[in-house]
């Protein structure tokens, strides 16, 4: 009977204070395509000196879920983790990457790329699953689209006791948006598009 | 006092208890299988690239794939898949661009159908709230489903294929009033934009 009551404590003191992480964004190298489920390709750097656009509207972007009434409302700061990690991880796949708040016509890159969050939202469950869309839209120097590729980053944590729920949501969040870049970064380098491009914008550089 | 016979239904009710959730949890979401546009109700080709759409009105193959019946809240899961034949010369697709409208007037992203209501692409993350449905057993689980279902805005390189579902809000009327979607896409060769007309 004692031993009962002790395992029913012991279970209600671990639902509460739980370990923190039970699934990190995978490594590099153990990192998967998610459509093929093969070992992701490498991140090939394009010779390309590259505009990021980042507008404050952009790092403000918070998505909201829920109305706090008839369901758990959550907001996640997806633009202020997004700009945090997008400019690092994008170096990896381009010559230079140029962080500006707006585009500007004098800035003098092959390309500007320009990110939009298309959603965000993560489930409410013991284990929460995170997922982020972000849309990008690439032109060249005269302006034209040349490419457009919408990502998804996902990442899954535990929901965490009534002390590491707020640590574990941010990590989630983290993660998820980590994981965007990482997707987003490989599919720029292996986007044919952008591959032209950089063979076009070589051609003209060995002609000047 | 607490007798064995209690302690016992106790303990079943707390076993049943921890039980129940692990039984949910496991339910999964069946992917839609893919369909070449050919095989599609709908197809067309322009320019070498194909689309067929699929408008999934039947509410059993909405629970199937959804876990949640939309049809009866005014929302309609269009399946589609482009697929670019061509040996070179990307097409891009741009989920903003799309207009729609009913009975042959495909005049914006927003319209009134007929009846005066609004009908419009419905984004996956704002359909639970349409339909009601946020306090259902693992509300958030359907929501992340036809998130990731949905179709985005992408290239289409040469040999190469996409699909996913766009959720159409429209009239609720027994037969459905008819829909009329217009999906313009960008070749990326002559940079003009080429539609593709489909009415469901």
């Amino acid at each position: 009977m004692r031993l009962f009551w002790c395992l029913l404590f012991a279970a209600l003191a671990f639902a509460v204070f739980s370990p923190d992480i039970i699934k990190a964004t995978p490594s590099p190298e153990k990192r998967k395509d998610k459509r093929s489920n093969e070992p992701a390709a490498p991140i090939v750097k394009l010779p390309l000196n590259a505009a990021l656009i980042l507008t404050p509207d952009f790092c403000a972007t918070k998505w909201t879920t829920g109305n706090g009434w008839t369901s758990a409302k959550d907001s996640y700061a997806v633009g202020q983790a997004a700009c945090e990690y997008l400019e690092p991880t994008l170096k990896d796949a381009f010559s230079t990457v140029t962080t500006l708040q707006a585009p500007r016509p004098e800035a003098e890159v092959a390309v500007v790329l320009q990110p939009k969050i298309v959603n965000a939202d993560a489930t409410k469950g013991g284990k929460r699953e995170m997922v982020v869309l972000l849309e990008w839209t690439a032109t060249d120097a005269a302006g034209k689209t040349v490419w457009v590729q919408t990502v998804q980053g996902t990442a899954s944590h535990k929901r965490g006791g009534a002390f590491s729920y707020k640590k574990n949501f941010k990590l989630l969040l983290a993660d998820a948006v980590k994981d965007a870049a990482e997707e987003s970064a490989r599919e720029i380098s292996l986007a044919p598009e952008l591959k032209a491009l950089a063979g076009d914008h070589a051609a003209a550089e060995v002609s000047k | 006092m607490i007798t064995a016979k209690g302690l016992r239904c106790f303990r079943k009710t707390l076993f049943l208890i921890f039980l129940l959730p692990m039984v949910c949890i496991a339910r999964e979401f069946p992917d839609y299988p893919a369909r070449k546009p050919g095989e599609c109700a709908l197809s067309d080709e322009k320019e070498g690239l194909k689309i067929g759409i699929i408008p999934v009105d039947d509410a059993k193959e909405q629970e199937t794939y959804f876990r949640t019946k939309l049809s009866p809240k005014g929302l309609v899961p269009v399946y589609v898949v482009m697929q670019n034949g061509r040996t070179n010369g990307s097409f891009l697709f741009q989920k903003a661009k799309i207009t729609f409208g009913s009975g042959g007037d495909a005049s914006g992203p927003h319209v009134r159908s007929t009846s005066g209501e609004v009908m419009s692409i419905v984004g996956a993350g704002g359909i639970l709230g349409i339909i009601g449905a946020v306090k259902m057993t693992h509300a958030s689980e359907v929501e992340e489903n036809l998130i990731k279902k949905e179709i985005q805005s992408k290239t289409v390189p040469p040999g190469s294929e996409m699909h996913g579902f766009l959720y159409v809000r429209a009239p609720n009327g027994s037969p459905r009033e008819k829909i009329h979607i217009s999906l313009p896409v960008t070749d990326s060769i002559t940079n003009q934009t080429i539609t593709f007309e489909f009415t469901f």
